[in-house]
C-alpha cells in the first residue's frame, strides 16, 4: 500500500531550485535510504512531508489525502530531527506529556516503549533537556519517534551523535519496524550506517531523483554487497551515461 | 393675670423706639402691604400674616420694620419692577419669600432695592426667581444676613447678580446663600465693607465679584462650582482669608481671579479641584500666606505683570502645575512653601530642602504657548523634555525659585 | 489548543527574566503605595511606568521567547496540529504570562489601595498595552530570520510610540499653533496605543480639568463614555491587527 506519494514536487529557496519537480512513492514495509550530497534537498524534502516547509508546487499525500487539508495525517508520522531541538528549560518527563497531550487519542497498538526502556529515558526523567548531552537528545528524540507505534518513521541523520551501542540499537529497531510493515525513510552521510536496515536506496542530486532502486535491483545491477560500493558503481555508470 | 399682660406689651414697646403695629391679613382690615406703607410712621412695625401677595414697586419712605413671621409671600407677578424699594434709614426687613421679578433689559429690577440709605437690615429673607436679588444703591451700614437668594438662570448675559451692590460703605453681608445667578455677590465701588460666612454656589459667572472696591474684608465664605469662585478687579488692600475655593472646574474656570489690584492679603484660604486655584493679572504688593492648594490644575498661573508679591508658607499638595508663568523674569517671592512635588533631601534636619526649587515645569510653559498641546500632559516625551530642562535650564525663569522649600506640608487648621 | 497556551504560558512563568519582570514591577507597584501617602501622585507615577517599561520589556522580551523557542515551535508544529493553534497558543501564552505579572504587580495595589476610576482605566491601558506589545513583536519576529535584528526593530517600535510620536505631533502643533489642528491632532492620537493609553487614564485624573482649558475637543471625546469606550476599542484594534499579521506570516512561511 502506498503511505506516501509526492506529486511533481517543486520548491525555491529564493533562486535556488531546492526540490526540482520530484515524484516519488513510499510504500508500507519499506525502509528507504535517503541519500545524496549536501544541498541535494533531502532534508527539504523530509521537512515537504512533515508539512514544514510548503511546497510552491505539486502535492503531497499520506494515505491519499492530500497533506495540506488538515494536520491530522501527522498522527501517524513519527519524526526524529537532524539536531535534536527542544525546548531548554523542559524537562524529558514534561517534554512526553506534553506530547502525549497534543496527540490526545492513544495510538491503536499502545505506546511503543522498547527504545525509551533500551535507552534508559526513565533515568534522564527529571532532567531539563537543556542540560543533556547531545547523543543523549538524541536518544530521546528517537524514543519519542517511536513512542506513539507510527506507520511512518522518519529519521534525519540519526546516527549522528549516538555512541555505537545505542546506534545498533536503533538499526535493530528501524528493522523491526519494517518487518511489522511500518514505513522507515532515513537520510544519512555515513552509507555503512545504512547497510542493514534499508530496503531501498533513493539519491538525490541538485533536487533532482537520480535513483530510486531496490537493494536487490542495486546487488544484480553491480554484483557488489556493500551498499557505498554499489552507489559508487551507480553513480560512475550514471555519468558516462551522460556523457 | 393682668399684671403679666402689662409687662409684656411694656417689653415689646421697649424693643423699638416707640410706634404702633400694623398688621396686613388677607381678611383685612389692611389687605396689602402697599396700603399699610401709605399708614406707617416713622418707627412703625408692620406684621405682615401668611398668604401670598400680588405686589411690586413697595416704597419704603420712612424708618419701619416690616416682617412677617408666617413666611408671608411677596410675589412681583413677573414683571421687571422692584419688589420692596428702600429709600429711607432704619428700615429693617425680614422673613419674607419673595419672588417673581422679571428680567428686562432696561430696568435692573430686584427683590429688594436699597436707594441711598443707612442701616438697613435685610434678613432671613427667601428670594426666588428674581432678576436681582437685594440691590443697593448708595448704602451705608447695611447688614445682609442670612438670606437664601436663588436663580435658575442657565444663560449669562440675561441673568442678574444675587447680592449686587453699587457704591456703599461699610456693608455687612453674612451668612447669605446665593445661588444660580449671575454673580452671587457683586461689589462696585464699596469700600470698608464685610463679607463673611457666604455660601457661594453654582453662579454662572463669579462666586463673588469685586470692582473698584477698596479696603474690603472677606473671609470665612465658601465659593464652589461656580464659573470662578471670586473675582477681585481694580481694586486695593483687599483682605482674603479663611475662604474654601473649591471645585470651580471647567473650561475658564478659577477659584482666584486678580486683576490689576494691589496691597491686599489672601491668608489661610483653601484652593481645591479648581481648574486654576489662582490667576494673577497686574497684581502687585499682596501677600499669600498659610493657604492650602490642593489637587488644582494648576495652583497659580501669574503673570509676568505682577511684582512684589510674596508667597511665603503656603501647601501646595498635588497639583499638576505648581505655578505657571509667562515670562523669563520674576518679580515676586517664593519661600518656606510645601510643594509636594519637590523631592530634594534635608540634610541639615531644619525642615527645609537643602536644594532651592523651581516650581515652574517647561509643560507649563509650553501649553502656555501652545494650549492645544495640553493633550500631551504626562507623555512619556514630556517627561524626557522636563528632565533635560532640569539638566540644562533654557526656557523657565531661573529666578523663579523657592529658596527654602519646606520637607513636609504645614498643619494648618 | 488550550494547553499548548497552558503550556507555553507556564514555561514563559518560570523562566527567570519574566519573574524578574513581575518581581520590579510588583516592587514598584505595591512599594510606591506603601511608601506614598499621596495616591494622587502614586497613580502618575505607575502611569509613567506603565507608558514607558511595560511596552519595552513586554515587546524585547516576547522577541527574545519566540527566538528561543523555535525549537519548542518546531517540535509543536511536527506533532497533528495546526499551525493557527500553534500561534494562536504562543500569543495567548506570552500576552497572559505579562497581563498576569501585570495585573498582580501593579493591578493589583492600584486596586486594594486607590480604587478610583483611574486606577481601572489604568488597569485596562496596561493589560492592553501588553498585549499589543507582544502582538507587534510577534509580528515582527515571524517576518524576520535573524534576533538582533528583530530586537532592533521592536526597540525602534518602542522609541517611535513613547518619545518619537509625541515629539513630532508637538513640533505640528509648534509650527501650525494658527491653525485650528485640535481635531486632526485628536485623530492622529489613534496611531499611537501608548497616547491613547495615556489620555484614558489622565482623562479620569484631575489633569482633566486641564484639558478641558484648552483641549476642549479631547475633553468631549475622552469625557465622554462613549469616547472612552471607543478609544479601548481601537486600543483592542492594536492589540489585533499586529497578532493576526504574524498568524498570517506564521501560517505561510517555512520552518
Amino acid at each position: 500500500m502506498s503511505l506516501i506519494s509526492i506529486k511533481n514536487v517543486s520548491k525555491k529557496f529564493g533562486k535556488q531550485t531546492v526540490l526540482d519537480n520530484i515524484s516519488l512513492d513510499f510504500k508500507d514495509g519499506n525502509s528507504i535510504a535517503l541519500i545524496g550530497p549536501n544541498g541535494s534537498g533531502k532534508t527539504t524534502l523530509i521537512k515537504a512531508i512533515l508539512g514544514l516547509v510548503l511546497p510552491d508546487s505539486g502535492q503531497i499525500l499520506v494515505k491519499n489525502q492530500t497533506i495540506s487539508e488538515s494536520p491530522q495525517y501527522r498522527e501517524i508520522i513519527g519524526y526524529m530531527p537532524q539536531l535534536s531541538l527542544f525546548p531548554q528549560n523542559m524537562k524529558v518527563q514534561e517534554l512526553f506529556a506534553l506530547i502525549e497531550n497534543i496527540r490526545k487519542e492513544k495510538p491503536k497498538n499502545g505506546y511503543d516503549v522498547s527504545l525509551y526502556q533500551d535507552f534508559e529515558i526513565a533515568k534522564m526523567r527529571y532532567k531539563a533537556l537543556g542540560t543533556l548531552s547531545g547523543g543523549m537528545k538524541q536518544q530521546v528524540s528517537a524514543a519519542l519517534a517511536f513512542y506513539f507505534s507510527p506507520e511512518i518513521i522518519i529519521l534525519d541523520e540519526p546516527t549522528a551523535g549516538l555512541d555505537p551501542l545505542s546506534n545498533e540499537i536503533l538499526k535493530r529497531k528501524i528493522n523491526t519496524a519494517q518487518q511489522d510493515e511500518r514505513l522507515v525513510l532515513t537520510t544519512s552521510h555515513i552509507l555503512s550506517d545504512l547497510d542493514e536496515i534499508c530496503s531501498h536506496v533513493i539519491y538525490l542530486m541538485e533536487g533532482k531523483v537520480l535513483f530510486n532502486k531496490s537493494i536487490d535491483e542495486m546487488r544484480s545491477q553491480t554484483k557488489e554487497n556493500r551498499l557505498n560500493k554499489m552507489v559508487a558503481q551507480l553513480l560512475n555508470s550514471k555519468q558516462h551515461e551522460q556523457n | 393675670m393682668r399684671f403679666i399682660f402689662l409687662i409684656a406689651a411694656w417689653l415689646i414697646s421697649l424693643s423699638p423706639v416707640t410706634g404702633k403695629t400694623i398688621t396686613v391679613n388677607k381678611t383685612g382690615p389692611h389687605k396689602t402691604i402697599a396700603k399699610a406703607l401709605q399708614l406707617a410712621e416713622s418707627g412703625d412695625r408692620i406684621v405682615v400674616k401668611k398668604g401670598t401677595y400680588y405686589e411690586n414697586t413697595l416704597m419704603i419712605n420712612s424708618p419701619v420694620t416690616i416682617l412677617t413671621t408666617e413666611g408671608a409671600i411677596i410675589d412681583g407677578g413677573g414683571e421687571a419692577k422692584d419688589i420692596l424699594i428702600v429709600r429711607a434709614d432704619d428700615v429693617h426687613i425680614s422673613g419674607f419669600s419673595l419672588i417673581n421679578v422679571g428680567v428686562s433689559f432696561l430696568e435692573e429690577a430686584a427683590a429688594i432695592r436699597l436707594v441711598h440709605c443707612k442701616n438697613a437690615v435685610i434678613e432671613d429673607n427667601r428670594i426666588d426667581s428674581c432678576f436681582f436679588g437685594i440691590y443697593v444703591e448708595y448704602g451705608k451700614y447695611a447688614k445682609i444676613r442670612n438670606n437664601t437668594i436663588r436663580g435658575s438662570f442657565t444663560d449669562e448675559a440675561s441673568a442678574g447678580n444675587a447680592i449686587h451692590a453699587w457704591k456703599g460703605e461699610k456693608l455687612t453681608i453674612t451668612d447669605n446663600l446665593t445661588t444660580g445667578h449671575r454673580d452671587g455677590i457683586y461689589f462696585e465701588f464699596v469700600n470698608n465693607s464685610r463679607i463673611s460666612n457666604n455660601i457661594s454656589q453654582f453662579n454662572l459667572r463669579y462666586g463673588l465679584h469685586f470692582m473698584f472696591s477698596n479696603d474690603d474684608v472677606y473671609e470665612h465664605n465658601l465659593f464652589k462650582d461656580n464659573g470662578a469662585g471670586v473675582a477681585v478687579m481694580f481694586s486695593r488692600n483687599i483682605t482674603m482669608k479663611s475662604n474654601r475655593f473649591i471645585h470651580n472646574w471647567g473650561g475658564a474656570a478659577y477659584g482666584l481671579l486678580l486683576k490689576e489690584i494691589s496691597d491686599g492679603s489672601i491668608e489661610g484660604n483653601k484652593f481645591i479641584q479648581n481648574t486654576i486655584a489662582i490667576l494673577a493679572e497686574g497684581a502687585n504688593r499682596l501677600k499669600m500666606s498659610e493657604n492650602v492648594f490642593k489637587l488644582n490644575g494648576t495652583a497659580m498661573d501669574i503673570k509676568g505683570n505682577c511684582m512684589d508679591n510674596v508667597i511665603k508658607r503656603n501647601n501646595f499638595i498635588a497639583n499638576t502645575f505648581e505655578v505657571v508663568t509667562n515670562t523669563k523674569s520674576n518679580l515676586n517671592h517664593y519661600s518656606e512653601n510645601y510643594w509636594s512635588n519637590y523631592s530634594g533631601y534635608d540634610r541639615n534636619r531644619d525642615g527645609f530642602g537643602d536644594m532651592p526649587y523651581r516650581p515652574v515645569n517647561l509643560f507649563a510653559k509650553v501649553t502656555n504657548e501652545v494650549p492645544s498641546a495640553t493633550f500631551l500632559l504626562h507623555s512619556p516625551f514630556v517627561r524626557l523634555m522636563e528632565i533635560a530642562e532640569k539638566i540644562f535650564p533654557q526656557f523657565i525663569p531661573e529666578s523663579l525659585i523657592d529658596d527654602l522649600p519646606k520637607m513636609a506640608a504645614y498643619e494648618f487648621n | 489548543m488550550n494547553k499548548i497556551s497552558f503550556t507555553i504560558a507556564l514555561d514563559l512563568l518560570k523562566n527567570k527574566a519574566i519573574l524578574i519582570f513581575g518581581f520590579i514591577l510588583a516592587f514598584l507597584g505595591w512599594g510606591m503605595f506603601l511608601l506614598e501617602s499621596q495616591p494622587e501622585k502614586t497613580i502618575l507615577a505607575l502611569l509613567q511606568v506603565t507608558l514607558i517599561i511595560l511596552p519595552l520589556v513586554t515587546g524585547i522580551f516576547a522577541t527574545v521567547y519566540y527566538y528561543n523557542s523555535r525549537e519548542f515551535i518546531h517540535l509543536l508544529l511536527i506533532q497533528p496540529i495546526r499551525r493557527s493553534s500553534v500561534i494562536r497558543g504562543i500569543f495567548i501564552g506570552l500576552a497572559g504570562g505579562f497581563v498576569f505579572s501585570f495585573l498582580v504587580g501593579i493591578g493589583l495595589p492600584l486596586l486594594l489601595f486607590y480604587p478610583t476610576l483611574a486606577s481601572l482605566y489604568l488597569i485596562i491601558a496596561g493589560l492592553l498595552l501588553c498585549i499589543i506589545f507582544t502582538g507587534i513583536a510577534l509580528w515582527v519576529s515571524t517576518h524576520q530570520q535573524d534576533k538582533a535584528r528583530s530586537m532592533g526593530i521592536i526597540l525602534l517600535f518602542w522609541v517611535f510610540f513613547t518619545f518619537v510620536y509625541e515629539g513630532i505631533q508637538l513640533l505640528i502643533m509648534y509650527q501650525l499653533a494658527e491653525y485650528p489642528i485640535e481635531q486632526p491632532m485628536l485623530w492622529s492620537v489613534f496611531f499611537n496605543p501608548v497616547s491613547i493609553a495615556r489620555i484614558l487614564v489622565v482623562m479620569q485624573t484631575e489633569a482633566a480639568a486641564l484639558l478641558g482649558l484648552s483641549g476642549a475637543i479631547f475633553q468631549d471625546f475622552f469625557g465622554s463614555l462613549k469616547g472612552s469606550l471607543i478609544a479601548i476599542g481601537v486600543m483592542v484594534v492594536w492589540a489585533v491587527v499586529p497578532y493576526f499579521l504574524s498568524r498570517f506570516k506564521f501560517i505561510k512561511r517555512d520552518f
